[in-house]
């Protein structure tokens, strides 16, 4: 019973949240699942044994640089494009031309466009609501599309091969400066320090 | 985010007119957000972008930049397969349970959101399709948590692998041309040598 509660408060939520615009539930779901992915990747990358060393280090490095930035560039480019084509949409700076001639016939011809007009708010969304909202989920998936695309697939790819190669390099630097595995040149230095 | 009227006054007022084009705009949107073909439109543009750019990374030598090619094809390849897979399965089994009927309790009708039913019926069909939506890549990111460890992985690790050793073939077929095209110019070289130093001697004699 306690389960049966618990899907349908679920299914509720999902339903009043998500069911207006799905363009948000996409952008969280891509990054949760990006997240799983890489972690899935790691674990791959280390168990097989058909990587050297240092191939094994700069591929970890990659998918650890991939996940950051891949959720990185989507917060800076795909979230604020998606904001911004929402807002196009529910200030009637784009619209089905049926729904701009409602608004016009009720007098608020002169807000279309203006950045605290909401057409979400006003008393006669209901007569477009359908309408409306098969226009805003074009828009809304169609910058998440695009946002996700340049920022996955161009972006990230560039940037996460560049933190890659600078840990690969810091990494492999490291052994010299630890005292334990530090160069022959510093260990004998350090014995003539010892003896005098 | 905060935008400026002004930058938003750059944009002209636009109103789409033609019914038809509203209609396939409409239809795209619906179609993009579904969780397989967003998976692979997003797999099918990543795999013409992501394996040129590792391909071409000057940061590292040029047998991590294909190892690290290679894997990427690997990992878009059983990534978008596997996943539109799982996708694919999960929004079916989400449609088979979202019956429109709530009045009693029964298993077609077990995801069905109890508050879709104040809604007003012209506006059922759309929000539940959307629901749908959403609710099936939810799902699908929590079935794909166990995917990726199950298929993903392994399936990524063999194509990675299968074209390292395409490449290693290659490299080692090159590498061949290159000693034999060595040899091809050394032989020459000495055997001339030789036959100067034959013909020489021979000429002496005469």
């Amino acid at each position: 019973m306690k389960l049966h509660s618990f899907v349908k408060k679920t299914t509720d939520f999902i339903f009043d949240k998500c069911s207006k615009d799905i363009g948000a539930a996409l952008i969280w779901t891509t990054i949760a699942g990006w997240i799983a992915s890489s972690a899935a990747q790691i674990v791959g990358i280390r168990h097989n044994s058909k990587y050297s060393k240092e191939q094994k280090k700069f591929m970890t490095n990659q998918e650890l640089g991939d996940a950051a930035v891949n959720i990185l560039s989507y917060f800076i480019l795909t979230m604020p494009l998606k904001i911004f084509s929402t807002k196009l949409v529910s200030t009637g700076k784009i619209l089905p031309n049926n729904i701009r001639k409602l608004i016009i016939r009720n007098g608020d011809g002169a807000k279309l466009g203006k950045l605290d007009f909401n057409i979400a708010n006003t008393p006669y969304f209901s007569g477009i609501e359908k309408s409306y909202n098969s226009f805003n989920n074009f828009m809304s998936t169609s910058a998440a599309v695009l946002g996700g695309t340049v920022a996955s697939n161009i972006i990230t790819p560039i940037l996460r091969n560049r933190f890659a190669s600078h840990r690969q390099n810091t990494s492999l630097n490291k052994p010299y400066q630890n005292g334990l595995n530090s160069s022959p040149f510093d260990r004998l230095r350090n014995t003539n320090k010892i003896k005098v | 985010m905060r935008i400026s009227q002004r930058l938003f006054d750059l944009f002209p007022n636009i109103g789409i007119r033609n019914d038809e084009l509203l209609k396939k705009l409409n239809r795209v949107g619906d179609i993009m957000g579904r969780p397989m073909q967003n998976r692979l439109i997003m797999g099918g543009t990543a795999i013409l972008s992501q394996p040129y750019i590792d391909e071409h990374n000057k940061r590292v030598d040029k047998d991590t930049a294909r190892a690290a090619r290679n894997r990427t094809i690997g990992k878009i390849l059983a990534g978008t397969a596997v996943g539109c897979i799982v996708r694919w399965g999960v929004y079916k089994v989400v449609g088979l349970t979202t019956d429109k009927d709530i009045s009693i309790d029964r298993w077609d009708n077990s995801l069905t959101p109890r508050s879709s039913s104040k809604l007003p019926p012209h506006l059922f069909k759309n929000r539940m399709r959307n629901y749908r939506t959403v609710l099936a890549t939810i799902l699908s990111c929590i079935v794909m948590l166990g995917t990726n460890i199950i298929f993903d992985m392994p399936l990524t690790n063999k194509i990675s692998n299968f074209l390292n050793n395409i490449d290693s073939k290659r490299k080692k077929k090159e590498q061949g041309q290159v000693k034999d095209t060595s040899k091809v110019l050394i032989k020459p070289a000495s055997d001339n040598i030789r036959s100067k130093f034959d013909s020489l001697s021979k000429g002496g004699c005469a």
